[in-house]
């Protein structure tokens, strides 16, 4: 019961936060040159833990599916599953879990840092509002910069996909990417774009978030850092659980 | 040991010496049994709540998008259960548990390591004739693989158990026409495989948690990007071991 | 002219101001002096809003500061700048948009002579140069903590408060800092206030010094007057000093 309080608490504290951060960036100046500082430092920092995050993936469904689908004689369909079985589902989550520590715990750790070192306060000192200047440019910067990750992951998971199909089933490029046009419908790509989306917002919102409630030294900041991504991949779980439903419920139609 | 050479050497060369000190630390039985007792409760306990929320979920997402791709292929419904299961052991239950214990556990241990570096109570316990890996290393990488083999099996359960909700409310299966399918194709070497994966996954976080601790570089961002580097780390190690794991055990599943 | 009145502020059960007054004249240099935990910075944030006052009244040139609600404290920031014990400035930006930070809206002309003339006052000619080539972290933690100067100096506030600016400074480099204190005080025309426990710099530096105990002030002159004062804690941090001095 007291869990259950906390919890709501602080969702409680999260909608208000989100509500402020969306407040003030419609109302004060878009500052723009700290969005594409950190659109540029997040994306570039965060492109090889994508690529291996995404090339895993892909390969480790490849390995599965391929275990699964010989018994039936069907591994010939194995590009198409794999790679729609990833973009749907297994890819979305598992990259977006390491983009919650490389983008949301970063950016985090790099509020929590600015405020126990007076960085924050200073700002406003200056007349300036650092909402307006650190923490609305972060939030838009890791959504679009996590959107654009998730989205290059998926595309590098038919690389890794390939790969393992390769090695595990013998299966050529060829053969495995034939298949793909016929299994992995619209309604997959569909999915894993709006998982992408969720999950950035969702990620965005929780650094920031978290990264500006930041308090108590050094040690604040670690446990800033470690709230951000417990919270992410819950959320994200959550997340993928509802817009699954939701997308499944429509596409089966009424 | 050296936390200076430690900082020095490239990052998996260091997890190789922390790992190597950390063996024989447990060879020797230079750790408390009481710690590993108090650990193993903190692990377990500590992130048990967010690890049934969240593998319920993914049991149920499981089971539908199984149930999606099993019909393109081959039109009978009674394997997706089995098919559902499979992946869920095979994969998803280890990996998701460790990923979420990575992030909650294993950034702790970094930023309390990383928080103690930079307040030189490392150093201080050195001068004391103690070594840290034996007070903080060693007796939680025992903890941590024997609590998240059993939350991995516990993820398990309640994954199928959030799979037969799914199958029952929204595929129009009976209970007992889920339960005939889940043990179709279920070998008792899926299990095997859940078990070890869990155990390497929990080993490892510990010691590269410890790694990215002790390396922690002194000022105000030292204890952030640490705690930061240590999810990161994990997460793409968790995926990188999985893909071994599961490639290595593939000739032994049907 | 800044009056505090009889200020109160308790952290929880914490009670950190016990009736604080003082008041500080323009154009003087104004020490608060105590042992850490005494409210002395706590003081200084409320004065910029950075904290309320649980009662009490704080004035600055008359005008009332305890009922101005966040959004009303703009123009007070403008003419109260807070020096911060750390150097805070923002490591991603250069040197240039550090110091310019708080007048990014005028002119950039403007801007770039306010620069130079401030850089030359807080003894940074050396970065004049490489303004816009260098990053804070590049630079020493004295330069750091002067560039944090500069950057609250160009906004032209009539008042400069300083958080504690020695703290974890050798008592060379606190020397030099008292006396860039003192030189942008007079040469600008500033009137400073200077959270501090370093009575030895003080007692050169201050117009007047003000010696804070458990939230309140305990008592209150020019150096001269201090030096006779018969209070303990007064005397307490004087003996430091005379100690030093036989030795």
């Amino acid at each position: 019961m007291k869990a259950l309080n906390a919890g709501l608490e602080t969702l409680g504290e999260h909608i208000q936060f989100l509500m402020t951060v969306l407040k003030t960036s419609f109302r004060e100046r878009f500052e723009s040159r700290e969005f594409i500082i950190q659109l540029a430092q997040v994306g570039w920092r965060s492109l090889p833990t994508t690529l291996t995050a995404g090339m895993f993936t892909g390969a480790i469904m490849a390995v599965q599916f391929h275990l699964q689908l010989k018994d039936f004689g069907a591994e010939t369909t194995l590009g198409g599953l794999a790679t729609s079985g990833t973009l749907r589902e297994v890819g979305p989550i598992l990259i977006a879990f390491m983009l919650a520590g490389k983008v949301g715990a970063f950016t985090s750790a790099e509020l929590g840092t600015m405020k126990v070192t007076d960085q924050i306060e200073a700002i406003r000192c200056l007349g300036v509002n650092p909402l307006a200047f650190l923490v609305v440019p972060r939030f838009y910067a890791v959504i679009i910069s996590s959107i654009l990750l998730l989205a290059f992951g998926l595309v590098i998971s038919v690389t890794g996909g390939i790969l393992a199909a390769w090695a595990s089933a013998g299966l050529s490029p060829e053969q495995y990417l034939l298949m793909i046009p016929q299994y992995t419908t619209g309604s997959a790509v569909g999915l894993a774009v709006i998982k992408s989306v969720v999950f950035g917002a969702l990620m965005g919102h929780i650094c920031c978030a978290n990264g500006y409630w930041t308090s108590g030294g050094t040690q604040g900041v670690g446990r800033a850092v470690r709230t951000t991504a417990v919270q992410s991949m819950v959320s994200i779980v959550l997340g993928d659980f509802v817009v699954s439903w939701i997308y499944n419920g429509l596409s089966r139609g009424p | 040991m050296n936390l200076q050479k430690i900082s020095s050497l490239p990052l998996p060369l260091a997890v190789l010496k922390i790992a190597g000190e950390t063996f024989r630390s447990i060879l020797r039985r230079k750790f408390s049994f009481r710690e590993v007792m108090v650990q193993t409760y903190e692990f377990g306990v500590g992130s048990f709540g967010i690890i049934c929320l969240c593998v319920t979920f993914v049991g149920i997402i499981m089971m539908l998008e199984y149930s999606y791709h099993m019909k393109l292929v081959i039109q009978n419904d009674s394997m997706i259960p089995s098919f559902a299961m499979i992946m869920l052991a095979r994969e998803l239950a280890p990996a998701i548990t460790a990923l979420l214990i990575t992030s909650k556990m294993g950034a702790s241990l970094a930023s309390e390591l990383a928080a103690m570096k930079t307040t030189e109570q490392l150093d201080a316990y050195r001068l004391l004739g103690l070594n840290p890996i034996d007070l903080f290393v060693s007796p939680r990488v025992i903890a941590s693989a024997v609590s998240n083999f059993l939350l991995s099996m516990i993820s398990l359960f309640l994954s199928v158990v959030g799979g037969l909700f799914a199958a029952v409310t929204v595929l129009s299966f009976s209970t007992g026409s889920f339960f005939q399918g889940l043990f179709l194709f279920v070998d008792v070497w899926d299990f095997v495989l859940c078990g070890t994966k869990a155990v390497f996954f929990g080993a490892s976080i510990p010691i590269i948690s410890a790694t990215l601790g002790f390396r922690c570089g002194f000022g105000a961002e030292g204890v952030g990007l640490s705690t930061t580097d240590a999810v990161v780390a994990n997460s793409i190690w968790i995926i990188i071991l999985d893909f071994i794991l599961t490639y290595a055990f593939s000739p032994l599943l049907s | 002219m800044i009056a505090f009145k009889s200020v109160f502020k308790a952290f929880g059960p914490k009670k950190v101001l016990n009736g604080l007054s003082f008041e500080v004249k323009k154009g003087e240099i104004y020490f608060l002096l105590g042992r850490s935990g005494t409210g002395k910075s706590v003081s200084l944030k409320q004065l910029v809003g950075l904290l309320k006052p649980d009662s009490g009244e704080i004035f600055l040139d008359n005008q009332p500061l305890h009922t101005l609600t966040e959004s009303q404290f703009g123009p007070i920031r403008k003419k109260c700048g807070l020096v911060f014990q750390l150097p805070a400035l923002l490591d991603s930006r250069t040197v240039f948009e550090n110091v310019t930070f708080g007048i990014r809206d005028l002119p950039l002309k403007e801007q770039i002579a306010r620069t130079l003339k401030i850089l030359k006052e807080v003894n940074l000619e050396n970065l004049i140069e490489v303004v816009s080539s260098r990053y804070p972290p590049q630079l020493s933690y004295g330069e750091q903590k002067r560039l944090a100067l500069a950057r609250t100096l160009v906004v032209d506030p009539d008042y400069v408060l300083y958080d504690e600016p020695t703290t974890g400074l050798d008592p060379v480099t606190s020397r030099n800092v008292h006396k860039l204190i003192e030189n942008v005080s007079k040469n600008l025309g500033k009137t400073a206030i200077v959270v501090s426990h370093d009575m030895r710099n003080a007692l050169e530096t201050a117009d007047r010094i003000a010696v804070l105990d458990a939230g309140r002030v305990v008592d209150m002159g020019t150096p001269d007057e201090i030096r006779k004062s018969t209070v303990q804690l007064t005397r307490d941090f004087l003996a430091d000093i005379r100690e030093d001095k036989t030795r």
